[in-house]
This record gives structure tokens, C-alpha cells and sequence, in this order.
């Protein structure tokens, strides 16, 4: 919350009522916008996470197929036949997808959620509320 | 989501309307400032209230912040060791007859950084040892531990969902308190203002 001097227009302006309704939008604007970030962060580590992923599976390409691949499961590496290990790969990968999609669903439900928020709460309070960062 | 936070925060405020399913208690909302404080003289200590209210969600803001890090540090730990042991079970473990039970060649962690081989006897792997804590270390039989373990998952996971929900909890009587304090203290404001114009009035009056 600013916390900025008020101007005398900017004080009528405070005198609005605020309704519990009113406090139930801010409350829920302002819950939605720290979980935003704390989404964000947790995007982040998936995406890199694909990454890697898609890294070793196109390495694997050119990998031998005579070869055991050490993979990792847990803490220790198993030694896998390379087939073994890119179905392996190819299942996290789609888990991992679909982890992704999840978020960024739910990203851009708050973010819709918090525009109709935006609209509501500036109807009524003009320049009482400061909701951009 | 809007919807389900709604209807979730209707049918809570239905159930109980003082505190949350983890009994933090709900923050006081000012309805109406004027009728909250009776008299100028009972401001100051009405902010002083919401100032310490707030410390005290924050107090607990930090607590329940500590313990989803706890958390979120040991799930990780339990979906490896789950992982390992489903693995283990799809190669052949867990007592069925048809699959060839090979045995197999892992790197394994014998201290930070020292990796060793071994070979696991793929006959072996009905049994599996879980390490419990405060230096005990369990066999299981491995369907038996799968069990266990997607137990515990499921129960960290649980309890991570309360830390986050505990946590937008506070968060909103943090946000209560504030937009409380910052309207007790404009009121204030608005009064001093009045009192001054009106001692204008008198110089001016006086004067003529």
C-alpha cells in the first residue's frame, strides 16, 4: 500500500465507505497478487526443469545403443538400456508438461480475476486505492 | 477460481465466521469509522491495536511461511525415494512371477560427491529398507513401502495445502488491519483539519 500524502481532492475522495464486500475484494485482490509471484517463481523452476529434460533427450540421440545409460532416479543412477530410458524421459516430460500447464492456467485465472478486481475497486474508489505496483 | 474462492470463503464465513479451519482468529473490519471510535481520545489506542494485531499475523505469517519451506524441502525427498521404489517394483519387484527379475548395474551415492557401483540382484528387490529417522532403518516388504510412502506424500502434501491456504489466511487480515488503520488515521486527519478551520473561524470572528 502507498503510502503518499493525500491532497484535499484525494481526501474527499477517502470519506467513501468502505463495505465488508469492499474488504472482501481488496482481501482477495491482494491474496491473489502474492500468490502470483509466488506461481511465477514455481514456473520458472518447471520450465528450466523442461529444459533439461529436452537437453538429455535430444543428447540421447546420438547416444550408442549398445550402451547403458546411467539415469537417474531418486539419489543413484541406474544403468538402463537406452530404450529403457527415453520412455522413461519421454513419461517425465509429459508429467512435467502438464505441471506447466497447470500453472499457467492458474496464472491466467488469477490474472483475469485480478483485472475484474482492478475495475471494480477503481469504480468505486477512484484514487483512494493504489492496486499497480 | 473467482467463483470457488467465493463460494469457499461463503460456506467458511458459514461454519464459522471467527476463525479459519486452523483457528487463527478473524481480523476486526471497521465498518464504520465514525461509529467505531466514540471520541478523538480513542483513535490513538485503536491504531496502537491494529499495529500489534498486525505484528502478531505477521509473527505468524513467518511461522507458517518456515514451515511450507520445511515442507516443500522434504517432498521433493519422499517423491525421489517413492520414485525409486516404483521403479523398483516395475522392474520386477513386489513378488510377480512372470516378469524376469534381472539383476542390474547402479552409480550410487556413497558420500557427498564419492559415487560407487553396485549391482542390485534383481532377485532381491521384494524387500526394500527405508530409512525412518533418528537412526532406524526399516524393511518393508517393497508393495508395503510404496504404500507407506504415497502416505506420507499425500499427508506432506496436505499439509503444504494448509501452510498455502493458512498463508492467503493471514495475508488477508494483514490486509484488513491495514486498510483499517488507514482509515482510523485519515478520520484523524479529517478531524484535526475541521478543528483547525473551525479555530480559523474564531481568530476571524474575533478579530471583527
Amino acid at each position: 500500500m502507498d503510502k503518499h500524502l493525500l491532497s484535499h481532492e484525494d481526501e474527499a475522495a477517502t470519506e467513501i465507505q468502505v463495505t465488508r464486500a469492499d474488504q472482501d475484494a481488496i482481501n482477495r485482490f491482494s491474496t491473489l497478487h502474492q500468490k502470483q509471484g509466488l506461481l511465477q517463481e514455481e514456473l520458472e523452476a518447471k520450465r528450466q526443469e523442461k529444459e533439461y529434460l529436452t537437453d538429455v533427450s535430444s543428447e540421447l540421440e546420438l547416444a550408442d545403443e549398445e550402451e547403458l545409460v546411467p539415469y537417474k532416479i531418486g539419489d543413484s543412477f541406474f544403468h538402463l538400456p537406452l530404450e529403457e530410458v527415453q520412455e522413461l524421459l519421454e513419461k517425465s516430460t509429459a508429467r512435467i508438461e502438464e505441471e506447466i500447464e497447470e500453472i499457467e492456467n492458474k496464472l491466467e485465472k488469477h490474472r483475469e480475476t485480478m483485472e475484474e478486481l482492478k475495475v471494480e475497486l477503481y469504480a468505486k474508489f477512484g484514487k483512494a486505492i493504489n492496486l499497480d505496483v | 477460481m473467482a467463483e470457488v474462492a467465493k463460494n469457499e470463503a461463503a460456506a467458511d464465513s458459514k461454519v464459522n465466521r471467527d476463525s479459519n479451519p486452523r483457528g487463527i482468529p478473524v481480523a476486526p473490519f471497521v465498518e464504520d469509522v465514525e461509529s467505531f471510535v466514540s471520541s478523538r481520545s480513542e483513535i490513538e489506542p485503536n491504531l496502537k491495536k491494529f499495529q500489534e494485531m498486525i505484528a502478531k499475523y505477521q509473527f505468524m505469517e513467518i511461522n507458517t511461511q518456515r514451515r511450507a519451506a520445511g515442507l516443500k524441502d522434504k517432498i521433493p525427498d519422499i517423491r525421489k525415494t517413492l520414485e525409486t521404489v516404483q521403479f523398483l517394483i516395475a522392474r520386477g519387484g513386489g513378488g510377480v512371477e512372470d516378469v524376469e527379475k534381472k539383476s542390474f548395474d547402479t552409480t550410487f551415492e556413497l558420500n557427498d560427491t564419492l559415487y560407487a557401483k553396485a549391482t542390485i540382484d534383481g532377485s532381491t528387490t521384494d524387500e526394500v529398507y527405508l530409512w525412518l529417522g533418528a537412526n532406524v532403518m526399516l524393511a518393508y516388504p517393497i508393495e508395503e513401502a510404496k504404500m507407506l510412502l504415497e502416505g506420507k506424500l499425500s499427508a506432506a502434501l496436505e499439509s503444504l495445502k494448509n501452510c498455502e491456504e493458512d498463508m492467503d489466511f493471514l495475508r488477508q487480515q494483514i490486509t484488513t488491519l491495514e486498510v483499517n488503520t488507514a482509515r482510523l488515521y485519515n478520520y484523524e486527519v479529517t478531524l484535526k483539519r475541521r478543528d483547525r478551520a473551525e479555530a480559523e473561524e474564531e481568530e476571524k470572528r474575533k478579530k471583527k
